[in-house]
């Protein structure tokens, strides 16, 4: 259903949909065509640090930032999925500058979590709340003694944050900045398909300046059949990161689909369709602005994401914001929140 | 047009009359045209030479010739592929016209036949890297899906290589596919493919020669740095109306040609369209899929006119179009591609003198790309093209028999839309920004002269010199270091951009050692003005067109070459050796981390990095021209790498087309009477119906054809690790074009049966197999990762897609 995306976003779902469309509709086209598995010889190659990193402000709560670090792996062979989780690096010296004033960080692990942040820590994560004890994961975020003084460095609107990552005697550096928040004007409903599925639209007006970037995140907190929350965590569907390039300074209705979780291949609830709400939704929308070069990060990690591998695409560095080697992305995200109420 | 480029060529000009004039006492010139006799078609590249002196010339495209000798008696022999020698005594005591119509060597043009051709061409010729390809040849090898294609067929040559599986697109000695120039009747064209690159735009039953120069490009050639493909189309039958045509598999076509005024003008269209949709419109207009289908279409024509003796004009056009179309009923969406070239030239022949000819041409060429999108009340469409305007004006100069002297200038004026967008949604128009179009004028002069130095010794050389002018209306939007737009600069109509000029020497020799070997040399030097940018692995018709400007600078080259050519057992076999080396400047490619959308309201050269390149390789050629069983073997081992300092951290990297060898072999065997016999002779001792087998066999006319192609995988960047993000699994890419795919190769086999021929009336069936063992080579490799959850374990697999297995076909071929 990337087709849907085409109504919404031209900046970037645009080039995802052709690529994807041209690339699906010539395999599907040549009828003739076969495929079959081989094995490819990869070349060794050192592990590189990979940091996701995040500082949030919405304005009314005060939310610490927070980094995972993980490292580069082979390809091929399966690799289970704790094997993955291990993939985290430990023992990294990382701090945050803003102001003109350091902050460093503290790496803490689940279990020894304050109960009160797991929420937030799960939202970072993307993974659902219940399931972070599986894996013993990891956060570089505020140290626990600033959190339970009340007193820690979290996100504003408006601040630019430097980012240090030092491992293994390589030291990384990137710089992020949050930009002012754009609330939503409005955000409804729609029916696309039949009478009880359709697409979340909202309206939202872009100030008038160059270089403005979005990202939309959105998470159901209706319950399914067997009572549980819908949507652990906010979702991303695709193409959710976009700019103002073509909308600079305009108010237009635009509306996404729903996202799925990453690697979830499949709709486990067959009362739902995927990439489609249900009416009897309530949703609430994450919308945030984001920086220029965050945005330009997403959109290729995007299109990465989304393409396996046509021919059409050319295979791409994602341009990180990571200085000194490393992957990954430090992002600051200025969030609102609004919610589309389901109907019965 | 250009001042200096003008001041050039009149000082040129005058001082090669002056030269001309200052020899021509005493002797007498002889010169005229060679035609067919059947057709009246002029016959480019036929040899004219006094058999007393061994001295001569061949024709120019235009079938004229001209020998300036001291007065004597002499034999003129005509001789030229597929036709009967001719020769015939001439008293040269005044200037004579001699026109000459030839016959045709075998019993119909059908067939193969190599005698007639002055068998030592090859070793004669000064021009290395230069191939003729007769028609007739192309039509006996097996063709991919029934099609005879002529860019398949060059492609078996070595030195040129194919783009992929299917792909018609070409790459000459490590040269990118636009760095040919492909030429139908003078007129560029800019997009030689139809359906993604599986058939080229040249419907072969409306074409009279092909000449592919790789190497040693001559002056007279210019704004492409790797080779010229220069078609010529058949101008009509002048004698008599003739209709050829062919249903087959894929699709089908059909050739008129006859006089308009008997031996004075005559004319010829060719059409041919696919019908796949039609085939699969009945299956597909029941499902959600109704109004989806692909079609392609060409039509070309040609009229010509002899005003009179000493002018003629031609007319000619060529309209080609890929429309493919996509529907999906449920969602309300549509989508519809449409490409396609238009071409056409008016051209004038004049002979000044018998030892001048002129030819002035006004060309006309387009070639756009569209896509369009409508979804419910969301539309979209992209476009991208280019369009010339071309005058040329080009003399051949026959001072004496020992200089041919090419000269002529030419000038275009390019318009190129990289790309312009539009879209709406019901009443909001969506910004994407004012179409910036790029215009410029494309200029050049050349001179060129053939001479023989010594007995042994004999020198092409010429000069060139080109310009290129950016110019306006245009629009720059200036970017800070981050790639955001500051600002824009607004250039008015006609103002001057950007001026790029250079000279361009072009040399090349051929010494004779003895009369069956020779070694031959070349230099050039190229200015190419043009780009041709390419976002996948894949040529896709969303390449893009742009010219030089402020931004990107001209594409520069040099090559040597040296070559040995001999042949062997009294001519029957040609044989060469070629080495080259080639650099190149000022290559472009996309920026790391462009897409498509990053040209709305922005200049397509803005997105571009430029680098460096080399080749060199070794070509290896033999060739069985005469008997029953023709054909030949090219063999190319070579090496192709780019430099770009923005591109895989500045290390040199393997170009996405380097193959290191490539091998083709080709043959066609005509199957003789007294074989045939043998054959059915065999099968009478079987049974009643063997033995009828056997008959119907021994009375019909059989040709086959066999092609192997061998070739180095092409190159590509894979992931050679991974990572999470989000949760997602990511790639990291290794260094560009790492990896090497498996090594392509494949075996067709094709039969043409002739049918009964009348005196009216020709028909022939041909069936081929294309990939006879049905490998599968691969078209490109893709990753794919599968979670079980149950078992918290994933899994990537690496899947190798190939397009063709073994594809018979059939196509009734007919001629009246």
């Amino acid at each position: 259903m990337e087709l849907q995306f085409l109504i919404k976003d031209m900046s970037t779902t645009k080039p995802i949909n052709i690529i994807n469309f041209l690339g699906a509709l010539f395999m599907a086209a040549i009828v003739l065509s076969c495929e079959k598995e081989i094995t490819v010889e990869l070349p060794d190659s050192d592990p590189k640090l990979v940091i996701e990193g995040r500082i949030e402000a919405d304005g009314v709560n005060d939310i610490p930032p927070m980094v995972t670090l993980t490292k580069t792996t082979g390809y091929f062979g399966a690799t289970s999925i704790s094997e993955l989780a291990n993939l985290q690096v430990h023992n990294a010296q990382v701090s945050v500058a803003v102001d003109n004033i350091t902050y460093p960080l503290e790496e803490l692990c689940i279990a020894d979590i304050d109960p009160g942040m797991l929420p937030l820590v799960a939202e970072f994560l993307g993974v659902p709340e219940k399931e972070l004890s599986a894996y013993n994961f990891c956060v570089y975020t505020v140290p626990v003694a600033d959190i339970l003084s009340g007193s820690y460095l979290s996100g504003e609107a408006g601040k630019t944050y430097d980012l240090t990552v030092v491992s293994e005697g390589t030291t990384y550096t990137s710089r992020t900045k949050i930009p002012p928040l754009n609330k939503l004007n409005s955000v409804w409903y729609e029916e696309a398909q039949a009478d009880t599925f359709g697409y979340a639209w909202a309206n939202m007006t872009d100030p008038d300046t160059v270089g403005n970037g979005y990202r939309w995140f959105a998470k159901r907190i209706s319950h399914n059949a067997a009572g549980e929350q819908k949507d652990a965590t906010f979702l991303a569907p695709a193409g959710s990161a976009f700019e103002d390039k073509f909308i600079n300074g305009i108010t237009f209705d635009f509306a996404y689909d729903r996202g799925h979780p990453p690697g979830k291949h499949e709709e486990a609830d067959p009362l739902e369709l995927p990439h489609f709400f249900k009416k009897s939704d309530t949703i609430v929308i994450k919308f945030c602005t984001i920086d220029i070069n965050v945005y330009r990060f997403l959109r290729i990690y995007e299109i990465d994401a989304n393409s396996a591998g046509s021919p059409f695409s050319s295979p791409t560095t994602i341009p990180t914001n990571i200085e000194g080697g490393g992957l990954g992305l430090w992002a600051g995200y200025g969030a609102t929140y609004d919610t589309i109420f389901g109907a019965k | 047009m250009n001042i200096q480029v003008s001041r050039f060529a009149t000082i040129l000009f005058l001082a090669i009359l002056w030269s001309g004039w200052a020899h021509a006492q005493d002797k007498y010139t002889i010169s005229g045209f060679i035609k067919d006799t059947e057709s009246g078609e002029n016959l480019p590249g036929a040899n004219v030479y006094i058999e007393e002196l061994l001295e001569g010339t061949t024709t120019n495209q235009y079938g004229f010739f001209s020998i300036t000798i001291t007065e004597g008696q002499y034999h003129l022999v005509v001789s030229y592929l597929g036709y009967k020698d001719s020769k015939e005594e001439i008293d040269l005591t005044r200037n004579i016209r001699y026109n000459k119509s030839m016959s045709a060597a075998a019993i119909t043009t059908q067939e193969v036949v190599i005698e007639g051709e002055k068998s030592d061409q090859n070793i004669e010729s000064t021009q290395m890297g230069k191939i003729d390809l007769e028609i007739t040849q192309i039509k006996s090898l097996p063709a991919f899906m029934g099609e005879v294609d002529v860019l398949k067929t060059i492609q078996l040559l070595p030195g040129v290589q194919s783009a992929g599986e299917g792909n018609s697109g070409f790459y000459v000695r490590g040269g990118g596919p636009d760095q040919n120039l492909v030429l139908l009747d003078e007129a560029v064209v800019y997009n030689v493919a139809h359906l993604f690159g599986f058939f080229s735009v040249f419907n072969a039953d409306a074409i009279k020669s092909v000449e592919l120069t790789k190497g040693g490009m001559p002056a007279n050639y210019g704004g492409r740095l790797a080779s010229v493909l220069d078609i010529t189309m058949k101008d009509g039958n002048r004698k008599k109306f003739e209709v050829d045509g062919g249903i087959g598999l894929i699709s089908s076509r059909l050739t008129i040609q006859g006089p308009l005024k008997k031996n004075t003008s005559s004319f010829i269209i060719s059409g041919r369209r696919t019908y796949i949709d039609l085939l699969l419109n009945p299956f597909i207009k029941k499902t959600a899929f109704a109004g989806t289908g692909y079609f392609f279409y060409d039509l070309t024509a040609k009229i010509n006119y002899d005003i009179s003796d000493s002018d003629k004009l031609y007319l000619s056009g060529y309209f080609g179009r890929d429309v493919f179309s996509f529907a999906q009923g449920d969602n309300g969406f549509e989508a519809k591609i449409p490409w396609g070239n238009a071409t056409s030239s008016l051209r004038w022949n004049h002979l000044i003198s018998e030892k001048m000819f002129v030819n002035t041409s006004l060309i006309f060429s387009d070639y756009d790309f569209s896509f369009g999108i409508t979804q419910s009340e969301f539309e979209l469409v992209l476009f991208s093209g280019v369009r010339d305007f071309n005058t040329k004006v080009d003399f051949n100069y026959y001072p004496s028999v020992r200089h041919n002297v090419k000269f002529g200038i030419n000038h275009i004026y390019h318009a190129f839309t990289p790309s312009s967008s539009s879209a709406k949604q019901g009443d909001i128009v969506f910004n994407t920004g004012e179409i910036i179009n790029q215009y410029a004028h494309e200029s050049a002069a050349y001179i060129n002269d053939e001479f023989s130095l010594t007995e042994k010794l004999k020198v092409n050389a010429g000069l060139r010199l080109s310009m290129f002018n950016h110019v306006g209306p245009f629009t720059r939007y200036t970017k800070d270091n981050v790639g955001s737009i500051t600002g824009e600069i607004k250039y008015a109509g006609g103002e001057l951009i950007k001026t790029y000029h250079g000279l361009e020497p072009r040399l090349s020799m051929r010494y004779v050692l003895d009369s069956k070997s020779s070694l031959k040399a070349a230099y050039t030097h190229n200015n190419q003005y043009i780009h041709l940018a390419s976002l996948s692995s894949i040529s896709l018709p969303t390449d893009v067109w742009v010219g030089a400007s402020d931004k990107v600078k001209p594409l520069i080259g040099d090559q040597y070459a040296l070559g040995y050519f001999r042949n062997l057992m009294d001519n029957r076999y040609e044989g060469s050796v070629e080495i080259y080396y080639k650099e190149m400047q000022n290559l472009i490619e996309y920026e790391d981390g462009f897409i498509p959308a990053d040209n709305i309201q922005d200049n397509a050269d803005n997105h571009f990095t430029s680098g460096n390149g080399n080749s060199y390789g070794a070509e290896f050629f033999l060739k069985k021209r005469t008997g029953s069983l023709t054909g030949w073997v090219g063999y190319t081992i070579a090496k192709t790498t780019r430099q770009f300092e923005d591109i895989n951290g500045g290390e040199p990297f393997p170009a996405k087309y380097d193959r290191t060898h490539d091998l083709s072999v080709v043959a066609s065997y005509d199957l003789q009477k007294k074989d045939a016999r043998i054959v059915s002779d065999s099968l009478k001792g079987w049974n009643k119906i063997a033995g009828n087998l056997g008959n119907w066999f021994r009375t019909r006319h059989w040709t086959f054809g066999g092609t192997f192609v061998y070739a180095t995988g092409n190159s590509l960047t894979l992931p050679v690790s991974r990572y999470m993000f989000e949760g997602n699994i990511m790639n990291e890419y290794g260094p560009r074009n790492w990896y090497r795919m498996i090594p392509y190769h494949r075996a067709d086999v094709s039969v043409t049966l002739k049918g009964r021929e009348t005196k009216r009336y020709q028909s022939s069936w041909n069936f081929s197999v294309y990939n006879i063992y049905s490998r599968a080579n691969p078209y490109f490799i893709y990753f794919d990762t599968t979670i079980d959850e149950q078992g918290g374990t994933l899994e990537t697999k690496a899947f190798q897609v190939s397009l063709f297995p073994i594809l018979p076909s059939i196509t009734w071929n007919f001629s009246f």
